[in-house]
């Protein structure tokens, strides 16, 4: 039986051999004819289109002519309708050679497109690859599909937002990826009735076409950012269009520390509202009336009366209801517009305990109000990158935070930061903001923080024996940007992983540096300074040559509490981003052991350039050695052209001979 | 830079770089921490002590992803008028885990030869021999905080 069946079985596959062997032989009469290997000339095909497509797959530029390119971009064009109804579509055609297999592919060959399925159609009407054989590999339904995106996957009311993903077949280097979709925005009473389109990228773009397109009475706003450029005015189909073009554009690098993209490559900025006034009034409207409803619901009040109690000045209220909605309410994180700009109200957010930006900015006015603390949204832009006052609409900002009047003083909140300090805002500083105000109208501008809002005080004190080994006792005090990172990194840790956490701190000094005790402050307070203290031992940490010890003043334990701009780049391009202004001081004692004698301590510097202020030096007296230094980043970025002069700063400060203390015997 | 693809010879990489005011100025005298000993150019003595190497004790034996060695080697010549006071300590030690080797000599009055090379023996190490590795490390790093001391010069 078994034989039998073993037979059966080779006189099976013997017969599935034989047919594949003709099928084979079938496909190889055809491919005979139709010769695979030779290329399919550009001038052969009929599909103008199509015809571009392979011309660039065979023809067009290649690592020679851009040879740091991950991709070259061969067309990127958006044509922007707005329609009478306030109905806006955009359709958008981009067509991108792959160079850099693995950077190329990330970049383009995997695309993932936000769209908001309650306010808008995204319809994929191309996604195809031609490659060298000239032939197009169409993206199958299975290839294009709707996701929810990771950041909203476990906030169920933000469903709305999808994300449509596009995965385009054979893809290889040399290939050439053509997409086009049109996005259909319907008018609604928050849409934003503008936006913003990168005119440039990092890889070179060959043709960069922007067309605003408007019915007749309506004037769009439109300026360009970063680069002098003048759109072309015609008329199409009652509408009047302007066409921004850009051809030719070389291949660009960011630098370590640049700015955002839109801060530093050119932008058009369009709008299609006359006024800031008319952007202002229904959005603010509907959020204030979504966010804080009148009468306030009861149990808005009763747990903003729980979260309060023991508080007596509306400060301590304030910080009380700021800390709830930072630390108690999940933070998702949602792009701001991407599922339009009204807030859920704020019972259904207290119920969920999770929201995006704008829900925790309604619940936090919304609890503020009900103790008498009046307040409003405010939108602001990140990164430096300007707001252009004259484009009113709200598709210039990626952040809202909240103003509360606390005291009578104006009081910054931002509490999706979910170790935030109360009054240290970092998003929207140094720019235009756009205050959401019933009745507002008109653009604020909001000054960079302070430096002294952000201060990071370290003491240290160094006992160095005889023979090498090194006591260190370091006690941290840090508010405001520094006390937000320190909570970020402390506040998850407890037992063995924190002392783990502070080992590893320990081991900045020496490999056989050992953490000999520790202990954290509140690492839920928003008010004050945070606190750390640690002691570490360093064995043979110095030891001596000959008669003469170099002792490396010991770098700190706790990165956090350590942030001095980082100036590795000879020269740059862009301007550096120094983040939010803050201060560094540092005092630090040595005790140098009994039989050596000091020969040199670091000498006093003093200095000041663009973004930077800075005094540092060292004592000595007898035994003992003092060290004292302050570091000052008074701006958010260095422009290009004082660069120069900041890094020579940065340099002279970083210097190892400003890093040690040299001992003889004696 | 040779091809890092080329998977059967090693990757050379060949550059040069000046360094102003190398030997510093610290009252009498000057202080020159060479490349080598510094570790200075090193992935190893930048990242290693840190990576696996920063907790004192482990439960478990710890997977170091790979063996490897390397060698370094500078000559430094210095100004006729130089003289040499102190050099960096030397350093040797073997065992299971590792071995390393550092040591700067002075071959006549103005040039000195620095060597290092370091062995990571075993890609596998248990709690004990973790120690070990430790202590090494430890060597590595101490040596990169001794300079060259020279008299201080003009």
């Amino acid at each position: 039986m078994k034989k039998s069946l073993y037979v059966a079985i080779v006189l099976l596959a013997a017969c599935k051999g034989s047919d594949s062997s003709k099928q084979s032989a079938k496909a190889g009469t055809k491919a005979a004819a139709e010769d695979p290997w030779a290329k399919k000339s550009a001038s052969d095909i009929k599909d103008p289109k199509l015809a571009r497509l392979v011309e660039l797959a065979t023809n067009g530029p290649d690592k020679d002519k851009y040879p740091q390119a991950d991709a070259i971009v061969a067309l990127e064009q958006d044509d922007i309708t707005y329609k009478s109804d306030g109905t806006v579509v955009t359709k958008h055609h981009s067509i991108v050679k792959l160079l850099d297999p693995q950077r190329g592919k990330e970049k383009y060959a995997d695309l993932h497109i936000p769209y908001d399925s309650k306010r808008e159609t995204l319809t994929i009407e191309t996604a195809r690859t031609v490659n060298a054989d000239g032939k197009p590999q169409v993206a199958s339904k299975d290839e294009i599909g709707d996701i929810v995106p990771a950041a909203v996957a476990d906030a169920t009311i933000y469903s709305d937002v999808r994300e449509r993903v596009v995965t385009f077949p054979a893809v290889d280097t040399g290939s050439v990826l053509e997409l086009e979709y049109t996005r259909t925005t319907k008018a609604t009473p928050d849409s934003p009735l503008g936006g913003e389109e990168m005119l440039a990228q990092w890889n070179p773009v060959l043709e960069r076409i922007v067309s605003i397109s408007a019915p007749a009475g309506i004037a769009p706003k439109l300026a360009v950012e970063g680069q002098k450029l003048e759109p072309k005015k015609s008329r199409a189909g009652g509408n009047t269009v302007w066409t921004y073009k850009l051809e030719n554009q070389p291949d660009r690098h960011p630098e370590m520390g640049s700015l955002v993209e839109a801060a530093v490559l050119p932008r058009l900025v369009f709008g299609f509202q006359p006024s800031w006034q008319k952007v202002v009034q229904p959005v603010a409207e509907r959020f204030l009336k979504a966010a804080v409803p009148s009468p306030l619901p009861a149990s808005i009040k009763a747990e903003a009366d729980r979260i309060v109690a023991g508080a007596t000045t509306p400060a301590e209220k304030a910080q009380k209801l700021f800390a709830y909605v930072a630390h108690d309410i999940r933070s998702v994180e949602l792009p701001l517009g991407w599922a339009g700009y009204e807030p859920h109200s704020p019972e259904v957010v207290l119920q969920n305990r999770y929201a995006d930006e704008r829900d925790k900015v309604g619940l936090l006015l919304a609890l503020a109000s009900s103790q008498g603390i009046s307040g409003r949204p405010v939108l602001v832009r990140t990164g430096k990158v300007p707001v252009v006052a004259s484009v009113p609409t709200i598709a210039q900002f990626d952040r809202v935070i909240a103003k509360l009047d606390v005291d009578s003083k104006e009081v910054w909140l931002d509490p999706s930061d979910e170790h935030g300090q109360y009054n240290v805002a970092f998003a929207g500083q140094d720019n235009m903001v756009l205050p959401l105000d019933k009745g507002g109208s008109e653009l604020g501008s909001r000054p960079a923080l302070d430096p002294s809002t952000s201060i990071s005080a370290t003491k240290a004190d160094f006992k160095l024996a005889a023979n090498g080994d090194l006591e260190a006792t370091y006690s941290y005090e840090m508010s405001g940007w520094y006390a937000d990172r320190a909570q970020s990194e402390l506040r998850p840790l407890k037992g063995e992983l924190l002392d783990r956490y502070f080992q590893k701190g320990a081991a900045e000094l020496a490999p056989t540096a050992l953490d000999k005790g520790h202990e954290v402050g509140d690492t839920q307070s928003v008010t004050g300074s945070m606190s750390v203290k640690q002691q570490v031992t360093a064995p043979g940490y110095s030891t001596a040559q000959a008669n003469f010890r170099v002792f490396e003043l010991p770098p700190v334990t706790l990165g956090v509490a350590d942030e001095v701009p980082n100036a590795g780049l000879s020269t740059r391009k862009t301007p550096l981003w120094l983040g939010t202004p803050r201060t560094e001081k540092g005092e630090i004692t040595v005790q140098v052991p009994s039989g050596w004698k000091v020969t040199y301590v670091p000498p006093k510097l003093e200095g000041k350039t663009e973004g930077l202020s800075y005094s540092d030096g060292c004592e000595a007296s007898g035994q003992t050695i003092t060290c004292k230094a302050e570091i000052k980043v008074d701006k958010l970025v260095v422009p290009t052209d004082k660069y120069g002069a900041f890094r020579e700063a940065i340099t002279k400060l970083q210097a190892y001979e400003r890093r040690i203390v040299l001992l003889t015997r004696g | 830079m040779t091809s890092p693809l080329a998977l059967f010879s090693p990757m050379e990489v060949n550059f040069e770089i000046k360094v102003p005011n190398a030997a510093p100025k610290t009252g009498d005298y000057r202080l020159l921490r060479t490349v080598v000993t510094s570790g200075a150019l090193g992935l190893v003595e930048n990242a290693l002590p840190r990576m696996i190497g920063s907790q004192p004790t482990r439960k478990f034996g710890l997977d170091a992803q790979l063996t490897f060695q390397y060698d370094q080697n500078e000559t430094i010549t210095l100004p006729a008028d130089a003289k040499i006071l102190a050099l960096p300590n030397p350093a040797s030690s073997s065992n299971q885990v590792t071995a390393l080797s550092a040591s700067c000599t002075k071959k006549d009055a103005t040039t000195i030869a620095c060597a290092r090379s370091f062995q990571l023996k075993s890609r596998h190490i248990d709690p004990n021999q973790y120690k070990t590795l430790r202590g090494s490390l430890a060597s590595l790093t101490q040596i990169a905080r001794q300079p060259v001391i020279l008299a201080g010069g003009k």
